[in-house]
């Protein structure tokens, strides 16, 4: 198991005046090389969720086991889990600081301890996954182009070559080209090293194309747990959180409305063309 | 932590919080030029009844007047400790090595102490009863007549409501980038004092990277809603001075009337309550 | 009547000691009451267009005339900038102060509005776009789509003819991007304000009344949502996509079903495959 948690409960400024209920009573398990999507509303809990997998934040209550570290001693080898499970947060670019492309994607390396050698074997393998070429190692990361900034900044995570790659967002604000490049990234990533991908995101339809699982929060619970095709089958809920649908399932829907009996589980263009054809009048 | 303003404005609703922050402004630097002119011990007394008045009635709890004096504890200690040690008039009370305490030493000492107490909490009300916006409206207001020998009163106004605003913004920035460079094995409170200020680079750059970038989209925002400097400028609300604002300095009067009489007329028939001064 | 002309503009500045071209010949017209979407990816040049519509930079080459005014005469730039108000891309970097209403307030201030009339544009403005009741809140502690609409206000209490948006929903999430659209929509329906919208997401392009696609410094494409989407090889080549809507109804046009080309929205999608199953 990847990730292992039970019962997982957090505050934010338990015993304070300004107390909110951020996460409660969380039960979920993720397994080893599972593409998973968090979705849910702008305060749902998503970010602080994502920032128990690596320990940034510790529960209030509830066990949390991550790759095989458990987080409910108070003395876990927080250095190894951060190795273990990479955070990439939003927009990351703005993380970069370093004087040159090469010593910022070093950074995690360095701190892990690897030896010379190793870490420019890291730093180089790194920049190619990202697709970032060699001669922008020895440039300054400021005078990089924005989208060579967030790849820059995401190779910062994956130099540590973690086992859980965990990102919140990782497509904002880029316009669709630039999503296509990260998504494409992150597939590699995903398969090349067998790694568990834990993706927090808004767009649905990336959602329904990538993932493998869909979780759902809605006020610090998680509301629905499976496939994509079986999530956003669940439109009235989804609606009623708050959350957006597949453009395609919007079709779907108002197809259903007007009494079409399409499979609701239908949300990527590829399925509802593949339905069509099968079942036009001709 | 996003709840936290400076200078822990305490938002309630009070005569005291009702008055134009002008006058709050030039009561409390009163208040402070008076805790130095005062000549005895009633001369504080008197003061200190002024402060407990407006405390009353500016409904704020004691608590929060203690603890505005937590931050100066260690200021008033050595205060008191300077003072007894080295002011060594009159006759000695306790002799220990080269070190003796007198009776006016001792005197002097929470002499000063007092004033230190005074002077703190007039600046705390005044924090206390007023809002930052007000206090930068107020000080803009009370400098303007400096805009004429060419004191940039606007300017720094304009700079201290940025400030504020912003402050909450970059303490959640701060957090972000910590949180985001301990993801990737960043220490920042472990190690000796070299270890942990060389940590403090990953947090610093991109910090200051980023408010010179917010600086400079901002400097562009406010062009394009023609900001063009502070010639002309109107403002949404306008400081009236009202009848509360006349009651206020009244009683200000009043009392700054009853410190002068103390000090002229108290000192010499009670010198032992003048603490030495 | 052509309310904003751009005549031949081109625009470059110096990248590491090169000269970069950020757009170079570009012509168009719009007219009053429009709504005008830009497209195109990032590094097309439409940021640097929106700078030049209201005179923040100046074109290298070429006018741009915002009510037949030169936005390279300084003189103008008041002027201009009120009639054409803009709202940028980051939420945080374009509010001023402390208070929501305060920072609507800031634009009628610096034009030197009487206080009263103040009051009642800040009143008017947070009513426009739904944010009445958050006169008193402070900036941090709203969402994304909130500061924007408070960006959007600040920009209407100054009356303007033109309002500019500078990928103004690209740091939103979905209700945030739905809330500025359905603002500045309603705005362009019921005021007449002539809108001029920079994006990249084409789904926002799906109502404007005209699409200009910018691509590599020069307009690559222009038109009517219709003719421009259904042009999708062309689309591809300018790293751009059609919107999902279009591309299936494409798709399904290619299969030889009796679907047109062209569609846009969710309900012209619905009604078409209605027929087909």
């Amino acid at each position: 198991m990847s990730i292992d948690i039970k019962n997982l409960c957090y505050t934010y400024g338990e015993n304070t005046l300004f107390e909110v209920a951020a996460l409660k009573d969380i039960t979920l398990s993720i397994n080893d090389g599972e593409y998973v999507a968090l979705i849910g509303h702008t305060g749902s809990g998503k970010t602080t969720l994502a920032q128990h997998f690596n320990g940034l934040l510790r529960a209030n209550s509830g066990q949390i086991m991550v790759e095989g570290i458990d987080l409910s001693i108070k003395k876990a080898d927080l250095m190894a889990l951060r190795q273990r499970v990479g955070l990439v947060f939003q927009y990351p670019e703005y993380q970069l600081f370093e004087e040159t492309v090469f010593k910022d994607i070093a950074f995690g390396p360095k701190n892990l301890g690897l030896s010379k050698e190793e870490i420019t074997e890291r730093v180089y393998s790194t920049m190619e996954l990202v697709g970032l070429d060699k001669s922008e190692a020895e440039r300054s990361p400021f005078e990089l182009s924005g989208g060579q900034k967030r790849r820059a900044a995401i190779a910062g995570v994956l130099s540590m070559r973690p086992k859980v790659l965990v990102l919140d967002e990782p497509i904002a604000g880029l316009d669709p080209q630039g999503k296509e490049e990260i998504l494409a990234l992150i597939k590699s990533y995903h398969i090349q090293y067998n790694a568990t991908i834990i993706i927090i995101s808004h767009n649905m339809d990336d959602i329904a194309r990538v993932a493998d699982r869909v979780i759902a929060l809605n006020q610090g619970t998680i509301a629905l747990d499976g496939t994509p095709r079986e999530v956003f089958s669940h439109y009235e809920e989804l609606i009623s959180m708050g959350l957006g649908l597949p453009t395609i399932s919007k079709v779907v829907y108002e197809l259903n409305k007007k009494g079409k009996n399409v499979p609701a589980d239908i949300i990527t263009s590829e399925q509802l063309f593949d339905y069509i054809l099968r079942t036009a009048k001709r | 932590m996003k709840d936290i303003t400076l200078g822990q404005y305490y938002p309630i609703e009070s005569p005291i919080h009702r008055l134009d922050p002008r006058v709050k402004i030039l009561a409390a630097f009163l208040m402070i030029v008076l805790a130095f002119i005062a000549g005895t011990f009633i001369g504080y007394a008197i003061i200190a009844v002024l402060l407990a008045l407006i405390t009353i009635t500016a409904h704020i709890p004691f608590v929060s007047l203690v603890r505005g004096m937590k931050s100066v504890l260690f200021l008033l200690l050595f205060t008191f400790i300077l003072n007894t040690f080295f002011f060594t008039e009159g006759q000695p009370l306790f002799k220990w090595w080269i070190f003796s305490i007198t009776g006016q030493g001792l005197l002097r000492a929470i002499f000063m102490a007092l004033r230190l107490v005074l002077l703190v909490t007039a600046a705390t009300m005044l924090t206390l009863t007023t809002s930052p916006i007000a206090l930068t409206d107020g000080i803009e207001k009370l400098l303007k007549p400096l805009q004429k020998i060419g004191f940039p009163a606007h300017e720094i106004a304009m700079m201290m409501t940025i400030a504020l605003r912003f402050i909450p913004t970059l303490m959640e920035e701060t957090d972000r980038i910590m949180k985001a460079q301990a993801a990737r094995g960043a220490v920042f409170d472990r190690g000796s004092l070299w270890r942990r200020a060389k940590a403090i680079i990953p947090l610093l750059i991109p910090l200051f990277v980023s408010a010179f970038r917010r600086a400079d989209e901002l400097a562009q925002a406010m062009e394009a809603r023609c900001y063009h400097g502070g010639e002309g400028r109107t403002r949404l609300k306008v400081l009236k001075l009202g009848l509360n604002d006349a009651m206020a300095v009244l009683v200000l009067l009043l009392f700054t009337a009853f410190i002068i009489a103390d000090k002229i007329y108290l000192v010499p028939l009670l010198p032992f309550l003048s603490g030495g001064i | 009547m052509s309310i904003l002309r751009v005549e031949n503009v081109s625009y470059s500045y110096n990248q590491e000691n090169q000269p970069f071209e950020a757009l170079n010949d570009v012509s168009f017209q719009v007219e009053k009451g429009a709504f005008t979407c830009i497209l195109g990816h990032n590094g097309s040049g439409k940021s640097t267009l929106a700078k030049l519509l209201n005179g923040l930079y100046t074109p290298t080459d070429g006018k741009v005339f915002v009510k037949d005014m030169d936005t390279s005469i300084e003189a103008n730039l008041l002027d201009i900038r009120r009639s054409a108000g803009m709202v940028f891309q980051n939420p945080d970097n374009q509010m001023v102060a402390t208070v929501v209403e305060e920072d609507v307030a800031f634009g009628p201030e610096n034009l030197g509005v009487p206080s009263p009339e103040i009051r009642i544009r800040v009143d008017r403005a947070l009513s426009d776009v739904g944010m009445s009741e958050y006169a008193h809140s402070a900036p941090h502690k709203l969402s994304g789509g909130q500061k924007q609409r408070i960006a959007i206000a600040g920009v209407l209490a100054m009356h303007p003819e033109i309002m500019i948006l500078d990928e103004p929903t690209a740091m939103l999430d979905p209700k945030g991007r739905a809330e500025v659209m359905e603002t500045v929509l309603r705005l362009n329906k019921e005021q007449g304000i002539t809108i001029i919208h920079i994006t990249h997401f084409m789904e926002e392009a799906i109502a404007a009344d005209r699409i200009i696609v910018l691509s590599e410094a020069k307009i690559a494409l222009e038109g009517k949502p219709r003719e421009v989407f259904s042009q999708s090889e062309r689309l591809k080549e300018l790293s751009l996509s059609v919107p999902e809507i279009t591309a299936f109804a494409q798709a399904l046009n290619k299969a030889g079903y009796p679907v047109a080309e062209n569609l846009l929205t969710i309900d012209e999608l619905t009604e078409a495959i209605c027929q087909l199953i």
